[in-house]
């Protein structure tokens, strides 16, 4: 099968990794089971994006469940597919969710937050890493995203 | 969309939630999204385009008022 990331890219992306990555990181993809109705649009597009950016660092896991209403999907309150989950290496969910493949600019936030979360660096202000912090509610964003 | 992930991975009670728009029109028509990036925080404050950390935070805590 042919690759969907270029050589160039996946070369700058390595680079990138071997740099800034230093603790483990799990990629946990919920995809929808073939059982289910209804076709599942990138579902193996999105398996294989994240099979070839995992295979640029072994700091990086993916763990894939096929599911609809299995109960790792009601675990990880999953709710469409494809579901890309970003787990801390204690597994811990961070919360961050991509629904969709992760294409065009969502790819360059997916492969940012790889390094975000294995180096534990955050680059925000101080002012609002403090207010963010001091969030005690429970709290959903949804961020609308196009590829391009 | 970094900040809303970067904002989640502070704070555990927060979850960032990418939805690639053109793939759930379902749900895009719910949130009644006609441009990109939009940000919905806890369905009621929404604002459209890629705004500075600082003002992206302001609605975050309005949110939470």
């Amino acid at each position: 099968m042919a690759k969907l990331l270029s050589e160039k890219d996946a070369t700058a992306i390595k680079d990138y990794f071997s740099q800034q990555l230093v603790n483990p990181v799990t990629l946990r993809l919920f995809l929808q089971d073939p059982s289910e109705p209804g076709e599942c649009m990138y579902c193996s597009e999105t398996e294989q994006i994240a099979q070839e950016v995992v295979d640029l660092s072994d700091k990086l896991n993916l763990v894939v469940h096929k599911a609809t209403t299995e109960d790792k999907a009601k675990e990880y309150n999953v709710q469409y597919f494809p579901a890309l989950v970003l787990e801390k290496e204690e597994g811990t969910d961070t919360g961050v969710r991509f629904y969709g493949i992760p294409s065009g600019y969502e790819f360059g936030v997916l492969i940012e937050d790889l390094a975000d979360l294995s180096s534990g660096k955050i680059k925000l202000t101080a002012d609002v890493i403090q207010q963010v912090e001091s969030v005690q509610k429970d709290v959903t964003i949804k961020v609308f995203v196009t590829p391009t | 969309m970094r900040t809303a992930h970067q904002f989640a991975m502070l704070n555990s009670h927060i979850k960032a939630e990418s939805i690639e728009a053109t793939e759930y029109p379902d749900l895009s028509q719910k949130y009644n999204v006609y441009g990109v990036p939009k940000s919905v925080i806890n369905e009621d404050v929404q604002f459209e385009g890629a705004v500075p950390e600082a003002v992206f935070v302001k609605n975050l805590m309005k949110a939470v008022q």
